[in-house]
């Protein structure tokens, strides 16, 4: 691994420099190629390609001041609401790509683009070698999963890049970071302070975390810029769409089994006082279960009852009724967890995605559904981050969590303009009289609110 | 090994200790004995089944990290296989392609033409000429959870004896394959000990630097420092374990590793290969281990963690017999098949430098009588190359050759050193007969 990384480390910055485009030093890296410049070059690198999909209006770019090359945390710029250290808040895939296509032809610097995912990594690999291919004397760079290539306009993991940051923090003008919403955790915080990009642009379908970090963001990459709306959307760009709430009934079996394990995990917070709808009281609920027996019991106990909701058996009915009804459309059925994403695939034979699906794999069946080779997919929640899923107008969420993200993402797959304009459709279905039936009622409060 | 969520350790202000079980206690003996039962009782079975029943051992108990721990220890020693008679996605793609012809297919039919499960299970189960079940359990066999447990320790399962156990073999710049030095009996005791072991391995993951101190047993210590390619100093020291001017006067040696965390990159592998030399030291009769532990990454914060024979820690690592890493083993390979008058000698003694010692690991002598030493450096900086060339400079010894990798740099920057008594190589050194090739 070592010998990748010294046997790169001269050849970028020479391509760099041929290309002409911005370099950002701390010294080291070009010390030692024997250029000591740490001003920026001027740029040449420009869009010749036309961007399709919306190109979001209000991003424009205004260099900061701290234009040095010190590695520090970026200090906020007071100012115009068009700090190029922005964060945008836009829901579609594609638009929010291009939106960082924009950015980076108009910065005109080198380039990092962070992703969650291996697969997002790849999807922003292809759009970017689409866009600036032809330009650049270096196909476009990929750092993470087995790659090491780092060229001017490089895509990578939020997991390598957080590895690499150290090395690589000083060769870059212009910083994207897409699902910036995973930016705030501890690790991945270093990205942007080690980085001495004075460009930053931040990408995110769901800016609010619900533990409120997404507050760090605007001292990470600069205050939120633009922003798009639901509603805005599903007027302009999407199908209206109609969502279906069902509920099943647990059978007598899995209701006693469910009544005694809530019972237990019930009984147990019950005699401590733990307010467990704020996040300290269940946090101080996790502490116990790790030195209380009788705590872990309780622990077992809700996973098990939330899983036996999850997956009630007459929900395979309802979706049943559902598949018969839908056999002609294209649907996505969701699923919280692995296992039932599996038994949902054997049972309605129908291709599934997990975590677990290996990303050629993954690339596969989505385009077989895309082409419509495949009408219906089953998966888990790896959707739940941008991929470009084809569209499709029907979606069943067979079960979920409650937070906001996910929904408005899993919405997001779905509601998509049909050819034939027809009114897109999402069904819920879930346990009644469960922790689920809280769950559902909270989720949809948050996507009014 | 135990992955990081499965270490467990207190940590003061001065201390990082793990916590290690008392093997003679009851209920981790008969939480060991459960496990092993468990394991056994899974043989053939999918591995999803066999977690699921691990779980179910630690539901009200709040010591799961210790079961956990346990049984990962023992999956370390399974073998998980997918076994199917036809390749899962072969089975899937056809499912998938017969059923979008024929959706929808559904559990209750309604109409006459809606299509059943079984239908297309069949149907298929017919073209690729395998049963129904076959068919419907081979669809997902390639899933983690559906892997089957093929083999415990050294017991396989009866009908997969016979299929040779074809294991890829990989090419390592160091070290070799666990099997070879590993020994393991899948006991109680065997796994309460190693247990201890395992948990002690896992604080130094994070080492920075770690300082052993042995006064027996130095041949094989050194031997498995050399195999995990470890960056070492060593010194000769006396019996209370001070630093001595020459190893005319050693009663032992002192040895410094660096840690990965001392790295310019830090290197997983490297931390791993850092644990894996821990066990080697419990074959001495005397021994002591102090560690730097970095706690705190954003301010470099350590603690130290000290270890020594008292503790009765069990290594289950062979003592005595030496490993050679591949790069030693191709090389005396190739010089067999060379032609020269020169000859390889395997030199395992300490080099002796006076007040450090090395550890080469051939001689090349000549009949005339000349000789040259050469040693093969595993992991390396440009720091630690230096100070290995200047030492063999400052005593001068004139025949001192290394053997550099030039795949294991740990470092950003190149070598900037005088290397003429470094001789490179990628993955291997080759052998040339110099009268050959100069006429």
């Amino acid at each position: 691994m070592f010998h990748t990384l010294s046997g790169t480390t001269a050849s970028t910055s020479t391509v760099l420099k041929r290309i002409g485009i911005d370099i950002f030093s701390n010294g080291r890296a070009l010390g030692r190629t024997g250029t000591s410049k740490q001003r920026c070059r001027t740029a040449s690198l420009t869009l010749s390609k036309t961007l399709h999909g919306p190109i979001l209006p209000s991003i424009s770019h205004r260099r900061s001041t701290s234009n040095h090359a010190t590695i520090s945390r970026p200090r906020s710029t007071p100012g115009p609401s068009t700090n190029a250290r922005g964060a945008s808040s836009s829901r579609r895939v594609a638009g929010r790509r291009s939106s960082g296509l924009q950015a980076i032809a108009d910065a005109g610097v080198s380039a990092l683009v962070v992703t969650p995912t291996i697969d997002l990594m790849n999807q922003w690999h292809a759009t970017l070698t689409n866009a600036f291919g032809d330009q650049l004397p270096e196909p476009i760079g990929v750092l993470g999963g087995g790659n090491h290539d780092v060229t001017a306009i490089t895509v990578t993991t939020y997991d390598s890049a957080y590895r690499y940051v150290n090395e690589y923090g000083d060769r870059f003008g212009l910083l994207v970071v897409d699902e910036e919403h995973h930016l705030p955790a501890p690790t991945y915080q270093q990205i942007p302070e080690m980085m001495i990009a004075p460009y930053r642009l931040g990408l995110t379908a769901t800016y609010e975390r619900p533990d409120g970090k997404h507050e760090l963001l605007e001292d990470l990459l600069g205050p939120v810029v633009y922003r798009e709306h639901v509603d805005e959307l599903a007027g302009e760009y999407l199908s209206e769409y109609e969502t279906i709430h069902m509920s099943v009934e647990l059978t007598a079996d899995e209701r006693e089994t469910y009544n005694e394990e809530y019972q237990i995990y019930r009984d147990y917070v019950d005699s401590h006082d733990f307010d467990l709808w704020k996040e300290r009281g269940y946090q101080e609920f996790l502490k116990r279960t790790s030195y209380d027996p009788q705590g872990r019991r309780a622990l077992i106990a809700k996973q098990r009852a939330e899983r036996l909701a999850r997956t009630a058996t007459k929900k395979l009915d309802t979706l049943d009724n559902l598949i018969k009804r839908h056999h002609d459309d294209r649907a996505i059925i969701f699923t919280a967890n692995n296992d039932f994403a599996y038994d949902i695939s054997q049972e309605f034979i129908v291709p599934c995605i997990t975590h677990q699906t290996k990303t050629d794999k993954r690339t596969e069946i989505l385009e077989r559904f895309r082409t419509g080779e495949y009408s219906m997919l089953v998966t888990s929640q790896v959707l739940d981050e941008g991929i470009d899923v084809p569209a499709a107008n029907v979606g069943i969420i067979l079960s979920g969590s409650a937070s906001k993200r996910q929904y408005a993402q899993r919405l997001g797959r779905i509601l998509r303009l049909t050819d034939d304009r027809q009114p897109a459709r999402l069904y819920e279905i879930i346990a009644e009289d469960t922790m689920e039936t809280y769950v559902s009622q909270r989720r949809r409060e948050g996507v009014n609110a | 090994m135990l992955t990081a969520n499965l270490a467990r350790s207190r940590t003061t202000d001065e201390t990082i200790t793990p916590l290690f079980i008392d093997p003679s206690e009851a209920r981790y003996r008969e939480t060991a004995r459960e496990l092993i039962q468990l394991f056994e009782d899974h043989l053939d079975e999918p591995k999803g089944e066999l977690e699921d029943a691990i779980d179910e051992l630690t539901i009200a108990d709040t010591d799961y990290k210790i079961v956990q721990g346990l049984a990962k220890l023992l999956k370390d020693e399974c073998k998980f296989d997918v076994v199917a008679s036809v390749d899962p996605r072969e089975i899937r793609r056809r499912l998938f392609e017969k059923a979008n012809e024929r959706y929808p297919i559904v559990r209750q039919p309604t109409l006459g033409e809606d299509t059943q499960k079984l239908e297309v299970y069949s149907a298929i189960a017919d073209e690729l000429g395998i049963s129904l079940e076959d068919c419907y359990r081979g669809m997902y066999a390639d899933l983690e959870d559906n892997k089957r447990l093929v083999r415990i320790g050294t017991r396989t399962a009866d009908r997969y004896e016979s299929t040779g156990d074809a294991s890829p073999s990989t090419t390592n710049l160091t070290g070799s394959s666990a099997e070879e030095y590993e020994h393991t009996d899948l006991t109680v005791d065997w796994l309460v000990t190693r247990y201890n072991l395992a948990l002690a391995q896992a604080v130094l993951y994070d080492a920075t630097e770690m300082r052993i101190r042995v006064w027996d047993h130095f041949g094989t210590v050194f031997s498995y420092v050399k195999l995990f390619g470890l960056m070492h100093r060593i010194y000769p020291i006396d019996a209370d374990g001070e630093r001595v001017a020459s190893t005319d006067q050693a009663a032992g040696y002192e040895a410094v590793l660096d840690g990965p965390a001392s790295l310019f990159s830090k290197s997983q592998k490297y931390g791993i290969r850092m644990a894996n030399f821990l066990p080697a030291l419990p074959h001495c009769e005397r021994w002591e281990m102090t560690a730097e532990i970095l706690v705190d990454e954003a301010t470099n914060e350590t603690r130290q963690f000290a270890l020594d024979q008292s503790e009765g820690l069990n290594s289950h690592y062979s003592a005595g017999q030496r490993f050679d890493s591949d790069v030693e083993r191709t090389l005396a390979q190739k010089w067999e098949r060379a032609n020269t008058d020169w000859e390889l000698v395997r030199e395992d003694d300490v080099f002796d430098l006076g007040a450090e010692v090395m550890i080469s690991d051939f001689a090349i002598e000549h009949p005339d009588g000349r000789r040259a030493i050469l040693e093969i450096v595993g992991f390396w900086t440009p720091e630690y190359l230096e100070a290995k060339l200047a030492k063999i400079r400052q005593v001068e010894v004139e025949n001192f050759v290394l053997a550099v990798s030039e795949r294991l740099d740990c470092a950003s920057e190149e070598f900037g050193g005088v290397a003429d008594r470094v001789l490179w190589f990628k993955t291997g050194i080759h052998v040339y007969d110099r009268r050959l090739s100069q006429t």
